[in-house]
């Protein structure tokens, strides 16, 4: 198997700032911001929030600069393992989750609006909802799929109670669908499914409860697990034990998520992490094998081969390159649950 | 390899850098389970330290990752209509033990799901209809979060006209109240007749 497809690289500009602390490397990285971020950030805030007023759109603009920035500075200190392959990309999809993720912290109410809006449509009662080539989830009937959905300013926009009428709305129960239907005929075409939310929002009058507090797994995690063997006489022994319950643990994990965290592992060099199993005396390869579901001749045809990126990682088991990240999340973050239990215990 | 042949110091460095031929590789993994003296040759050799620590730091190191880390609408939907792999089941399983703006949107939907019709959408005309729309893929009966819900009749099924969304159909009297009213009927007719 060719390694080019199994190893994604660095964006080269970001691999030159990997271990470089010298002042060049700082006016690099500002610059690198300036150009691959910023627009980036822009244009999310822009599509995404077109709605918000301008100080608030301002500010979620500013939470995805810091973040992304963040995210140079920890490359630049090799803190981050896994390759960006495009920082453009990158920094888009980032931006466009980012605002995303903002509405549904600050409007949960909204939010939940929007997601109800979205499952009528998968329930055959003449709504349907199809995801434009931009990604952006429309609503419409089914004669309206071939045509291009309304963009902002809408044409309810400043006069919605006009625009409505007196029919009756919903935000919930059974009369949420024919409200549904009500916007989308006096629309005459079909309409992003968060307008849909936001226009029924706005026409009953709801107000949301207030922000969510973000409580991802990706912020949650112990680090009690990390080990530190110091330079002692049993420094060596300390480190197998550490190795030995990891594997026990990656043993009792579900076979996927353990083949997708442990195909991936890297340390901040890109070197693969796997071999360090069996490297201590852990597990033999025979076992290692086992583990990822193959056969230990063609585990040791991939050893050089490590770590994999996601994409060779999911075709390996049959799952998208996002199954594969969330899977290994799920099994990072458990491994380093159990880890720290056993610490304490 | 036997266990009398020992290993070479070039071998066990070898083995450590990940530099030896897939062919040898497992044949000398083979001889370093059964070898007590190569083995510990090996751990002379190889940092168990260094690689411990190296391990726990890419554990705890946070991914570059850039999709939100938050479940998606298509997430939450199969998780409501069971329709969801088993990778992804116990993903946002997982997620929703932790997320509480997840767990609360994956309640939410599950409630007002139970005042829709079950049936998900036949696939539109249009080729781009996607996800929204689509036909979930088949899943084994142990793949789902839990067992999809007895499907409910469609609102343009049966020998009634159709209601409009949200309109309540007329009511209807069972069959056999319809009878009974037409026997009485014409009881009442034969009676008037006589």
């Amino acid at each position: 198997m060719a390694v080019d497809a199994l190893q994604q690289e660095w964006d080269p500009r970001l691999k030159a700032l990997i271990g470089d602390a010298s002042p060049r490397a700082s006016e690099r990285l500002a610059a690198l911001a300036l150009r691959a971020i910023d627009p980036a950030v822009r244009h999310a805030t822009t599509t995404q929030l077109a709605h918000l007023t301008a100080a608030d759109r301002a500010d979620v603009a500013t939470m995805c600069r810091d973040r992304l920035t963040a995210l140079l500075r920890a490359v630049q200190k090799g803190e981050r393992t896994v390759p960006v392959a495009d920082l453009e990309d990158f920094a888009r999809a980032s931006a466009e989750a980012m605002c995303r993720d903002y509405l549904r912290r600050t409007r949960p109410a909204l939010a939940k609006l929007a997601n109800r809006v979205r499952l009528i449509a998968t329930r055959g009662v003449g709504i349907v909802g199809w995801t434009t080539p931009k990604g952006q989830p429309v609503l419409g009937l089914p004669a309206w799929t071939d045509q291009l959905p309304l963009e902002a300013p809408f044409p309810w926009h400043g006069r919605v109670k006009d625009w409505w009428g007196k029919g009756h709305a919903a935000v919930d129960g059974p009369a949420l669908t024919p409200t549904v239907v009500r916007v989308l005929e006096l629309a005459g075409a079909p309409v992003p499914s968060e307008a849909v939310a936001a226009v029924i929002f706005e026409v009953t009058g709801s107000a949301d409860t207030g922000p969510r507090v973000d409580a991802s797994p990706e912020g949650d995690e112990p680090e009690l697990a990390v080990l530190d063997a110091g330079v002692g006489p049993d420094h060596l022994a300390i480190a197998r034990r550490y190795l030995e319950r990891a594997w026990k643990e990656l043993i009792a994990m579900p076979p996927q998520m353990r083949a997708s965290l442990l195909l991936s592992l890297r340390d901040h060099h890109g070197s693969a992490l796997l071999p360090v199993f069996h490297c201590a005396g852990v597990t033999p390869l025979r076992l290692v094998a086992e583990a990822l579901g193959m056969k230990a001749d063609e585990t040791a045809a991939i050893w050089a081969h490590l770590p994999w990126d996601d994409k060779a990682i999911g075709r390996r088991l049959g799952l998208t390159g996002l199954q594969v990240l969330n899977a290994r999340t799920v099994a990072r973050s458990r491994l380093l649950k159990h880890m720290a239990l056993g610490d304490r215990e | 390899m036997t266990a009398a042949d020992h290993l070479s110091l070039e071998q066990v460095r070898a083995y450590v850098r990940g530099a030896l031929h897939p062919s040898t590789l497992v044949a000398t993994d083979d001889h370093l389970e059964a070898c007590a003296a190569c083995r510990a040759a090996l751990a002379r050799e190889s940092d168990a330290s260094f690689g411990a620590e190296a391990f726990g730091r890419a554990l705890a190191a946070p991914e570059a990752r850039p999709e939100s880390p938050h479940a998606s609408f298509e997430l939450l939907r199969g998780a409501v209509d069971g329709t969801l792999s088993s990778i992804d089941r116990q993903w946002v399983e997982a997620h929703v033990r932790l997320c509480m703006m997840c767990a609360e949107e994956l309640t939410d939907l599950e409630r007002f799901a139970t005042v829709l019709p079950v049936r998900p959408a036949a696939a539109a005309p249009s080729a781009s209809v996607a996800a929204d729309a689509g036909t979930p893929p088949p899943v084994s009966s142990h793949d789902v979060l839990r067992p999809a819900r007895p499907r409910l009749p469609r609102l343009d099924e049966g020998d009634e006209p159709p209601a409009r969304y949200g309109e309540t159909a007329p009511p209807t009297l069972p069959i056999w109240i319809k009878l009974a009213a037409g026997a009485s009927l014409v009881a009442i007719l034969q009676l008037w007749a006589c």
